[in-house]
């Protein structure tokens, strides 16, 4: 038997009968340092340039803002005021809140575990006889305390907006507290148990649902004006801290039981979803927390439907839409937050920002398809169309989305009129330009010098990267926005005719490959194959 | 298709040229098999053909235009399997071959997609999504999405890949009759069977030279190495 890997540092090793010679073994502490040496040496572009480009697009935001205050102005808009629609009972918030932040949270520690074990604990701790609960105890107790920090923001943020007073804001913040660790101590409990992907899918589907739900309700007690029952905060806070503890002090007994290839599924899928966040790469996290269980058989389609490519690639975005439960529920979610933001009588500039805010969500959850073909770019390249033609043909699905989402939006938040209905037209290819474009950036290049950063380190152009679809979609909104505070006119439905003409072309382009563009250096320069 | 004096690599000089320059051409109803040792640069060579990879120098031509994959005439002539799964996400085995095939207006779409599924070995797994597939099984589906659309051009990268004997029999026969029917193949391979029954020639690359010989020629190689 040769000594296994362990962790403590500085002794050498004898290596049994395996005639492999093991050196001295270095500590933790020693892996993290030589790790942060190899970072250094693949490291050389100044912080300035990453300091440049958020500079850029903080610039080039502000003037887009500036440009739809200004243009609001000279159209007579007066942005005092707060929104006509307040009808929601603010206690509700209470409930639909929390309930949606609980559906979201639930959706991702169903998908991202939450216990684990990635990379190089799963390849040398977990065939080791080490006791598994001193192992995994400190991943359980950090996802449990970022649970409770999560709730406990989430209750006082939402206890905050409904203006209570500030001893029911502290017993939220408890409440909240209490319910996240509750949670995700549950949540990690079910792992204890031999669990199919389906099982895992169903988890979280719940979770999704149970959000979809909650703003389906905001909505709906918003528009039939229902009074929210009255329940203490203190009562709350009691049961979600109760929760918080049995969940907790259940979950520390049983977690030695979790299945070793539980754990490395879960621990490999948190490890690239925790790459994605450092990264800031939030087109790989939406990658992520797509469905873990997508391999279950179905009703097979005849696509009789199908009649060339364009319906063969409609027919692609729209099934991807339609079976992947998590974009609906973020479609349906997204419509929720600029009418919950008008219905609780928030400043008109609020509710304004929640519709680019809610639209381009909305337009990122209905451009699955180009990501995944992005992704994988043969998807595109098997059917007898050009790259334009093909980028263009994938506009549909959200362009078609994108309009009705605006056309439900407006008519609940300004009532729709034909100025609206020509408007929204004219706009729904501009903001599904924008999100059709972030789903096609190209990916930072991760082989040039890394800018070292006290966050971490960050190929050089991640910024342009990520902001190219927000600073795209603000753009494609502002005549919008201003006809938001000053009801649409001819001289905004040609300004969007303008925007709308210039996005749709960028979106849809497709550059030539260059030489040295792609791929890794290997020997001789080049990679082989 | 026509190389001259290709030359690929990853870098941006010739200097990082992964195998010395190709100048080979294959006329309509031919078989290149394209042979060598591991980290030959076969594969960068094939990935250069269908212009997912700039040309260091040198050029290459598909009937008779310059190489871009962008062009829609392009993409609807060349019919490749290259080293990647990809599939659309959320459909079936038996959706994603029905949208390739009715994506191009293939007549009898539904037939066509049931004998392939049968050919390949997937009827039982017809329903099934892609990602509930063994490796082999995924090759399998690829390599029918290449025959379930129209093609004069197909390009497989190691189509042996993950599958038995059996399945690299009839994956023979049918690139023998693709042949026949006047499609070009270029595959890059190291299954000597492949090469002696579906190769009309073969590029043998090494270090030093690329160069065009005998598919006998070329199964003596592969079974040297």
């Amino acid at each position: 038997m040769t000594a296994a890997g362990g962790a403590s540092g500085g002794d050498a090793r004898s290596t049994g009968d395996t005639g492999v010679a093991v050196d001295v073994v270095p500590s933790g502490a020693q892996l993290r340092s030589l790790t942060r040496a190899a970072r250094r040496g693949h490291g050389g572009a100044p912080l300035s340039q990453l300091v440049g480009d958020v500079y850029t697009y903080l610039f080039t935001f502000a003037v887009t803002v500036a440009i739809a205050i200004s243009g609001a102005h000279v159209l007579g808009a007066d942005f005092s005021g707060t929104t006509s629609t307040s009808t929601l009972d603010g206690r509700w918030l209470w409930f639909v809140a929390g309930l949606t932040a609980a559906g979201l949270m639930l959706g991702v520690l169903a998908r991202l575990g939450p216990i684990g074990v990635g990379g190089a604990g799963a390849l040398w701790w977990l065939p080791t006889p080490v006791d598994r609960l001193s192992l995994l105890r400190p991943t359980a107790t950090t996802w449990i305390a970022v649970t409770a920090l999560a709730g406990a923001i989430a209750a006082g943020a939402i206890s905050a907006l409904t203006r209570t007073d500030p001893g029911e804001i502290v017993w939220a913040v408890i409440a909240g507290a209490g319910l996240g660790a509750a949670l995700a101590a549950a949540v990690a409990l079910t792992q204890t148990v031999p669990s199919t992907r389906a099982r895992v899918r169903r988890l979280a589907l719940t979770g999704d649902l149970m959000a979809g739900v909650a703003v389906a309700a905001w909505i709906a007690v918003g528009i039939a004006d229902v009074d929210a029952p009255v329940v203490p905060a203190l009562a709350v806070a009691v049961v979600g801290v109760g929760a918080g503890v049995v969940a907790v002090v259940v979950l520390l007994r049983r977690l030695a039981q979790i299945p070793g290839a539980a754990l490395r599924e879960r621990g490999a899928r948190t490890g690239m979803a925790s790459f994605a966040v450092t990264t800031l790469d939030f087109r790989e996290l939406g990658r992520v927390l797509t469905d873990p269980g997508r391999d279950q058989r179905r009703r097979t389609l005849s696509m009789v439907w199908v009649r060339g490519v364009v319906g063969a690639i409609t027919t692609a975005d729209t099934l991807l839409l339609l079976r992947a439960p998590r974009q609906l529920v973020v479609l349906v979610a997204s419509l929720g937050l600029p009418i919950a933001v008008a219905s609780s009588g928030t400043s008109e500039v609020l509710a304004a920002l929640a519709f680019v805010v809610g639209v381009y969500l909305a337009a990122n959850a209905v451009t699955a398809g180009a990501r995944e073909a992005e992704h994988a770019p043969a998807l595109d390249r098997a059917f007898g169309v050009s790259a334009r033609a093909a980028r263009a043909i994938r506009l549909i699905v959200p362009t078609i989305a994108c309009l009705l989402w605006s056309v439900v939006a407006i008519s609940i938040l300004r009532g729709l009129d034909a100025g609206w209905i020509v408007q929204l037209v004219l706009f729904a290819p501009a903001i599904a330009a924008a999100a059709l474009k972030a789903a096609y950036r190209n990916p930072p290049n991760w082989g040039a010098p890394l800018v070292i950063s006290p966050m971490g380190a960050y190929p050089p152009g991640v910024v342009n990267s990520l902001a190219t679809g927000p600073i795209l979609a603000v753009i494609a909104c502002l005549p919008v926005v201003i006809a938001l505070f000053v009801q649409p006119m001819g001289i905004l439905a040609i300004a969007q005719v303008l925007v709308t003409g210039i996005l749709v072309p960028v979106a849809i382009h497709a550059k030539a490959r260059k030489a040295g563009k792609s791929g890794a250096a290997g020997a001789f320069g080049g990679t082989r194959a | 298709m026509r190389a001259t004096s290709l030359l690929v690599g990853y870098g941006e000089s010739v200097d990082s040229a992964v195998c010395p320059p190709v100048t080979i051409e294959v006329p309509a109803g031919r078989a290149l098999a394209i042979v060598g040792a591991n980290g030959t640069g076969k594969s960068t060579l094939l990935r250069a053909f269908v212009g997912l990879l700039p040309a260091l120098s040198g050029k290459v031509e598909v009937l008779g235009r310059e190489v871009d994959e962008r062009e829609a005439s392009f993409r609807a002539a060349v019919s490749t399997v290259m080293d990647e799964d990809t599939s659309f996400p959320s459909l079936t085995v038996r959706e994603h071959l029905l949208l390739l095939a009715r994506g191009h207006g293939v007549s009898r779409a539904s037939a066509l997609v049931t004998e392939l599924i049968a050919e390949f070995g997937l009827t039982e797994r017809a329903a099934a999504m892609p990602t509930a597939l063994s490796s082999g099984q995924r090759r399998r589906m690829l390599l029918a999405s290449a025959f379930v659309r129209p093609r004069r051009v197909l390009v497989l990268d190691e189509p042996e890949q993950r599958l038995d004997a059996g399945m690299r029999d009839r994956l023979a026969q049918r690139l023998i009759a693709e042949r026949a029917d006047g499609v070009t193949v270029i595959m890059a391979t190291h299954d000597p069977a492949l090469v002696a029954t579906v190769a009309t020639e073969a590029l043998l690359i090494s270090e030093k030279a690329a160069r065009r010989t005998s598919p006998k020629d070329a199964v003596a190689a592969i079974e040297a190495l």
